[in-house]
C-alpha cells in the first residue's frame, strides 16, 4: 500500500517528472500522428483504387455495344450491390485561344455514376439539388451555343447537332491558388454558366493492322459543352478526366458491330459490405461467362481472354503500398530514436529522486521494505510516467490527427507557403483517419520507454544500504 | 583558475553527465544524418531541373507562342555572356489513337548545348552532332520501302514513362511508326488548318531518362517539323513562334547580371518591332523560377523536417536540465563552501554554464563524427542491409538517383553544432540560476 502511495506522492510532488511525461507524450503523439498520416494515405488509395476501378474490375477486352446490359446482369448477381462501366481514350482539348490541353475522355453512365455518392457531392454545380444530375444542357447553354455557332458559321445549328453534355475536372478549367492550393469554386461557377464558346475535342481511332497494312489512325472531332464541373480531391482525376454520356462516347470512337458501335471498356464491380472480392470472385466469373455464352454469343477463346481483376490486387497499388509502407518503418524508426532519448531522460530524472530521497530508502529498508519492493517502488514510478505520458500522448496524438488540416492551414497561414499540395500528394486532404489498429503497441511503446529508464535507478535504490543511508556526515 | 578545475572535475567524476553526452550526440547525429540526405535530394532535384531548363528561359504561357525569335537568339548570341540560346515548342500531344502528352520540338544540337539532356539518353546519339535525323540504313520499317527523306527527319526521343516508348528497347529494330496529333493554332490561339488537329508519324531514335517527371513523360521531336505541324511555321502575313527560348550563360558569368542585361535587351528589342501585342506577356525567368513546382516541395519537406528535430532539441535541454539540477543538489555543500569563501553567484553559475557547454561540446563532437560516417557510408551500409536483411531502403526508381546523397555540407554541420551546445547551456542555465542565488547558511546547515 504505501509503495502507490509514495509513488502518487513522488508524482505530485516531483515537478521534473513532469519533463518525463512530456517527453513520453510527445513521442507517442508524434507516434500516432505519423502512423495514422501514413495508415491514412494508403487508405486513401485504396479507397481511389476501388473507386476507379471497382472492388472488382471487368476487362471484356473486346468490343461490346450492350454495356448496361452486362452491368444489369452483373448486378443480379448475389452479393454485388452494384456494377457500372467506363470506356476511356486521350484526347486533345481546346478551351479557348492557346489554350490546348492533353485530357483522359471517361464515357460514363452518369445514373450510376452517381451512386457513388463522393462523384455526386464533388459536383458544383448540381450538388445541392435533388434531382439526379445530367448531361443535358441548359436553355441558357443552347442559347450561348447557337449565338457562337451563328457568329462562326452564320446560321444557327439544327437541333439535333446540338454539343454533347461535358463534366469536367475542376483542374481543366482553373488553377488552384498558389499558398491556399484552393480552387475559388464561385467564380467557375459563374465562368461555367455564361461560357459563350464551346469546347472542341479531338482524339482518334486507329484500325486493327493487318498482315498488309499497319494500324492507321484517324483523327475524330466532337464538339462539347460544359454543363458541370467535378472536384474530387484527387489530383490526377481533377486535372486530367472529362466525362461524357457513355454512350456518346462509345459512338465516337467506337467500331461497327452487328448491333452498332461497339467500343472496348470496363464494369467496375461494387459488393456489397463485408464481402471478400476474392472468394466470390471465380463464382462471379462464371456469371459473366453465362452472359458473354448465351447472350454475347462470343467463342471460348474469346471468353478465355477477358480477365477479371480484385483491384486491391493490382500490382501497381501493391507496389505504391509496398513503398509508402517503407517509408513508414524508417519514420518509425527515427522516432524509435528519439524514444532512446526520453529513455534517457526518464532514467536521469529517476536517478536523480534517488538520490534526493536517499534517506527516505533508508527509512524504508531500515523498517523492513525488501530490496524487491524498493525496487518495485521506483519501477512503478516509472510505469506511471509511462502510462501518464501514453495518456497524454494518446490525447494528443488523436486531437492531432483529427484535427490536421485544421493545423496544416494555420501552419500555412504561418509560414506563408502550403505544406500539403495535392500536386504532390494527389489528394487534396491530408488523411485525418487514427490508426486504431496501431495504437495499442505504440502505448505499450511509450509505457516501456518509461519502465526501462527507471530500471537502472531502481536497481541502485534497492542496492543502497541502510547504514550508509542513514548515516550523518 | 578554480573554475576550470572544477568544470573538468565535475565531468570526469560524475559519470552521470556521460548520459547528458549521449543524449546530445544521439541527436546530434540523427539531424546530421537526416538533413544530409535531405539536403542530397533537394541539391540532386535542383541540379537536374538547372540541366532540364537552362540558364534563363524566355517563355510566353500561352501555347500560341511568340515570334521574331530567330533575330532575338541572333541578339542574344552576340551577348559576351551568352554561350547559347535556342527555340522550344511546348504544346500537347494526342500520341497514338488514344494516349495524351506533353511534346516539345527542340533543335536537338542546339538543345543539347544548353541543356545537359545529351546525359540522360538511354543510347549513344547515333549522329554527331545529336539530330533526330534517321540514318537511311538504321530503321528497318516493317514494310519493304525505305524511308524517305522527309519522314528520316521525322526522328522522336521518347521520356522513359511516356506513351511513345516502345516496350522493348533494343535500337534499330522495326518499331510501328507513332502517329502524333496536335492542334494547330493561329497566331491568335484559334485553332486553324484541318481545325480536327494535325496527324503526323514520327519514329523512335533513343529513350530519355532525366529524373524528371514531367521530363521522363515527354516527347522530344525536331523543332522545325512540331513548328510545321502545329502552324506555328512561317506563313503569309504571320512570322514563326516559338513557346520558348531557352539561354545558357557562359561559365562564371552573374546570373542576376546577365538577367538584367537580357530584360534590357529584350524591351529594346519589342521596341523595334511593329507588333508588340504578339510580344506582350513574354516573360524572363531563371530557371529557380520556372521550375518553381518542381523543386519547391522538395525544399518545403526538408524545411518541415528541421522544425521537427526543434522539437526534439528541446527533449536534449531537459535533459540536461535534469543533470545539472541533481548535481547541483548534490553538490550543494561544495557550493556553499565556495561562496563562504568568497566566489560570487555568478562565478558559480558560470562553472555549470561551462559545465553544460563542455557537455554539449563533446556531445557534439562524437555525434558529428558518428552522423558524418554514417552519411559517408550510408550506401555502404544500405549494400549490407540488402545483403543480409533484403531490405532494400532505398528504390532508385522512386528516389529517381541511384546512390543515397553522401556528401555533407559544413555549413550545415556548424550550425547543428552551435545549436546543439546552446541548447546544452540553455539546459544548465536554470541550475545554474540556482547555484548563483544560494544562500550560504542554507547550504551549510546540519540537520
Amino acid at each position: 500500500m504505501h509503495k502507490l502511495f509514495l509513488c502518487l506522492r513522488y508524482l505530485r510532488k516531483r515537478r521534473i517528472a513532469f519533463f518525463g511525461i512530456a517527453a513520453v507524450a510527445l513521442c507517442v503523439g508524434m507516434l500516432i500522428v505519423i502512423t495514422s498520416l501514413f495508415h491514412g494515405f494508403i487508405d486513401s488509395l485504396n479507397k481511389y483504387w476501388q473507386r476507379s476501378w471497382g472492388q472488382i474490375e471487368l476487362l471484356p477486352q473486346y468490343p461490346l455495344h450492350r454495356f448496361d446490359e452486362l452491368a444489369e446482369h452483373i448486378e443480379r448477381f448475389e452479393q454485388v450491390s452494384r456494377a457500372t462501366y467506363v470506356t476511356n481514350t486521350g484526347a486533345l482539348l481546346y478551351l479557348g485561344p492557346g489554350d490546348v490541353r492533353g485530357v483522359e475522355l471517361q464515357g460514363i453512365d452518369l445514373r450510376r455514376a452517381a451512386d457513388d455518392q463522393e462523384f455526386r457531392r464533388g459536383l458544383l454545380l448540381e450538388k445541392d439539388q435533388n434531382v439526379p444530375p445530367s448531361f443535358a444542357l441548359s436553355a441558357e447553354a443552347v442559347e450561348a451555343y447557337q449565338s457562337w455557332h451563328k457568329k462562326k458559321f452564320k446560321r444557327r445549328a439544327p437541333e439535333d447537332k446540338l454539343p454533347v453534355g461535358a463534366i469536367v475536372g475542376i483542374g481543366i478549367l482553373a488553377q488552384p491558388d498558389e499558398i491556399t492550393d484552393q480552387y475559388n469554386r464561385e467564380v467557375l461557377i459563374e465562368q461555367v454558366r455564361n461560357r459563350t464558346t464551346p469546347l472542341i475535342i479531338t482524339t482518334g481511332k486507329s484500325s486493327r493492322p493487318s498482315a498488309e497494312r499497319a494500324a492507321t489512325v484517324k483523327k475524330i472531332q466532337a464538339i462539347c459543352w460544359p454543363v458541370d464541373v467535378i472536384e474530387t480531391g484527387i489530383y490526377q482525376t481533377d486535372t486530367t478526366n472529362v466525362y461524357l454520356p457513355f454512350n456518346y462516347l462509345r459512338d465516337l470512337i467506337g467500331t461497327d458491330g452487328p448491333d452498332g458501335k461497339e467500343c472496348l471498356g470496363r464494369i467496375l464491380i461494387f459488393l456489397k459490405p463485408n464481402v471478400v472480392p476474392a472468394e466470390i470472385k471465380d463464382k462471379l466469373e462464371e456469371h459473366w461467362r453465362q452472359f458473354a455464352r448465351s447472350s454475347l454469343h462470343w467463342p471460348e477463346s474469346r471468353i478465355e481472354n477477358a480477365r477479371m481483376l480484385v483491384s486491391l490486387e493490382m500490382p501497381n497499388l501493391r507496389l505504391l503500398t509496398n513503398e509508402v509502407n517503407k517509408q513508414l518503418s524508417i519514420m518509425q524508426l527515427i522516432i524509435g530514436l528519439i524514444c532512446l532519448v526520453a529513455v534517457l531522460l526518464i532514467f536521469v530524472i529517476l536517478l536523480m529522486i534517488v538520490m534526493q530521497k536517499q534517506k527516505d530508502i533508508g527509512i524504508l529498508r531500515a523498517i523492513g521494505s525488501a530490496r524487491i519492493s524498493v525496487a518495485g517502488l521506483f519501477l512503478a514510478y516509472g510505469a506511471a510516467i509511462g502510462c501518464a505520458g501514453s495518456g497524454l500522448g494518446l490525447l494528443l496524438g488523436i486531437w492531432a490527427t483529427r484535427n490536421i488540416n485544421l493545423i496544416e492551414s494555420v501552419l500555412t497561414k504561418l509560414l506563408g507557403f502550403k505544406i500539403w499540395k495535392s500536386g504532390v500528394y494527389l489528394f487534396s486532404q491530408i488523411p485525418n483517419e487514427v490508426a486504431w489498429s496501431s495504437i495499442v503497441w505504440i502505448l505499450i511503446v511509450g509505457v516501456l520507454t518509461a519502465i526501462l529508464g527507471a530500471l537502472l535507478p531502481a536497481i541502485r535504490a534497492a542496492r543502497l544500504e541502510p547504514v550508509q543511508a542513514l548515516r550523518y556526515e | 583558475m578554480y573554475r576550470l578545475l572544477l568544470i573538468w572535475r565535475y565531468f570526469i567524476k560524475k559519470r552521470v553527465a556521460l548520459i547528458a553526452v549521449v543524449g546530445v550526440m544521439l541527436l546530434v547525429m540523427m539531424v546530421i544524418v537526416v538533413l544530409s540526405v535531405m539536403s542530397g535530394l533537394v541539391e540532386d532535384a535542383r541540379r537536374r531541373n538547372h540541366g532540364w531548363a537552362g540558364d534563363l528561359i524566355l517563355t510566353r504561357a500561352s501555347l500560341v507562342g511568340f515570334p521574331f525569335y530567330d533575330e532575338f537568339i541572333e541578339q542574344l548570341r552576340k551577348n559576351e555572356m551568352v554561350l547559347e540560346a535556342t527555340p522550344v515548342i511546348k504544346t500537347f500531344a494526342l500520341i497514338d489513337s488514344d494516349k495524351s502528352g506533353e511534346i516539345f520540338g527542340v533543335r536537338l544540337d542546339e538543345f543539347c548545348r544548353v541543356t545537359n539532356v545529351d546525359k540522360s539518353f538511354g543510347f549513344a546519339s547515333i549522329t554527331d552532332p545529336p539530330s533526330f535525323v534517321i540514318p537511311a540504313q538504321y530503321y528497318r520499317a516493317a514494310q519493304a520501302q525505305p524511308l524517305t527523306p522527309e519522314q528520316r527527319r521525322r526522328g522522336y526521343i521518347a521520356g522513359r514513362y511516356s506513351e511513345g516508348h516502345p516496350l522493348s528497347r533494343s535500337l534499330g529494330q522495326h518499331f510501328e511508326p507513332l502517329p502524333i496529333t496536335i492542334f494547330g493554332l493561329n497566331s491568335k490561339g484559334a485553332l486553324t488548318g484541318s481545325q480536327f488537329g494535325e496527324l503526323q508519324s514520327f519514329y523512335f531514335i533513343n529513350e530519355m531518362n532525366t529524373g524528371l517527371l514531367d521530363a521522363d513523360y515527354a516527347i522530344l521531336v525536331d523543332f522545325a517539323e512540331l513548328q510545321k505541324l502545329g502552324w506555328m511555321d512561317e506563313r503569309e502575313n504571320s512570322p514563326g513562334r516559338t513557346s520558348e527560348i531557352r539561354i545558357k550563360l557562359k561559365e562564371g558569368v552573374d546570373a542576376e547580371q546577365a538577367r538584367a542585361q537580357i530584360v534590357n535587351l529584350w524591351g529594346q528589342f519589342i521596341e523595334q518591332k511593329q507588333k508588340p501585342e504578339l510580344l506582350a506577356d513574354v516573360t524572363l525567368q531563371p530557371w529557380q523560377l520556372f521550375r518553381r513546382d518542381f523543386i519547391a516541395p522538395m525544399e518545403k519537406e526538408k524545411d518541415l523536417m528541421v522544425i521537427v528535430f526543434c522539437m526534439i532539441g528541446v527533449v536534449a535541454v531537459f535533459i540536461v536540465f535534469a543533470i545539472f539540477y541533481m548535481i547541483v543538489a548534490e553538490k550543494i555543500k561544495d557550493l556553499g563552501i565556495l561562496k563562504s569563501l568568497g566566489s560570487s553567484g555568478w562565478s558559480l553559475a558560470q562553472i555549470f554554464l561551462g559545465y553544460g557547454a563542455l557537455v554539449g561540446i563533446i556531445g557534439a563532437v562524437v555525434g558529428t563524427v558518428l552522423g558524418v560516417t554514417i552519411v559517408a557510408n550510408s550506401n555502404k551500409i544500405e549494400d549490407w542491409l540488402f545483403k543480409h536483411f533484403k531490405f532494400q531502403l532505398w528504390n532508385p526508381e522512386i528516389y529517381a538517383i541511384e546512390k543515397i546523397p553522401d556528401t555533407v555540407d559544413i555549413n550545415q554541420v556548424l550550425i547543428i553544432v552551435a545549436v546543439a551546445v546552446l541548447a546544452s547551456i540553455a539546459g544548465a542555465a536554470i541550475p545554474a540560476r540556482r547555484a548563483a542565488r544560494l544562500s550560504v547558511v542554507d547550504a551549510l546547515r546540519v540537520e
